[in-house]
């Protein structure tokens, strides 16, 4: 695939996702901050991060939120292009969700991943910033509701 | 050599502020969120506890 055509997908899926942002932004989804620490450049989870999604398969697995589906977004900080971004950003939250599903035994269809790049920083001020770093966890509804039944 | 008591006062914060420091790996300053948080957070807003 031609580099220019690469960057024109990129740009449209990154319209897709700052739509889905708006969304979710705009739902007050109830949504919560994880930061998970991941090799550089890299999708793979670091030992130090094992702590965090221990306590996130548990929630997700607690019979209170039984039922519910999830969104996992992936984010960076501004560091490289929005292309980069994009990708890493969507390989990070999608070893979250394999996490989760391989370890915890959360249901595959419960979990949506999705890489927002550096298109929703959490510390505008600072881009660079660690805390833009991280994945957030959105609860989007009800399974049943989510696939219409 | 003596010290006045100020002297000392500001050498034990400043050993303090020091070892505090390096008590805290850089990886593990972040707070790990408790399952019982996460939950709370996702909750919907009608059922939130």
């Amino acid at each position: 695939m031609r580099s220019s055509e690469t960057s024109r997908l990129g740009r449209s899926r990154l319209r897709n996702c700052t739509g889905v942002a708006k969304l979710i932004q705009e739902s007050e989804a109830p949504n919560v901050d994880i930061q998970i620490f991941f090799a550089f450049d890299s999708a793979d989870i670091l030992p130090d991060a094992r702590p965090s999604l221990d306590e996130l398969g548990k929630a997700l697995s607690d019979p209170k939120l039984q039922g519910a589906t999830f969104l996992i977004a992936g984010h960076t900080d501004a560091k490289g292009s929005d292309d980069y971004n994009l990708a890493l950003s969507q390989r990070r939250a999608e070893a979250v969700k394999l996490f989760l599903v391989k370890t915890y035994h959360v249901d595959d269809g419960r979990l949506s991943a999705i890489g927002f790049g550096k298109e929703q920083l959490k510390n505008k001020d600072n881009p660079f910033a660690d805390e833009n770093r991280r994945v957030q966890i959105v609860n989007t509804g009800a399974q049943g509701v989510a696939e219409g039944k | 050599m003596r010290f006045s008591p100020s002297t000392w006062t500001i050498l034990a914060v400043a050993a303090l502020a020091f070892a505090s420091f390096g008590a805290v790996p850089a990886a593990q300053a972040q707070a790990v969120k408790n399952a019982d948080d996460i939950i709370s957070g996702l909750q919907p807003l009608k059922t939130r506890f």
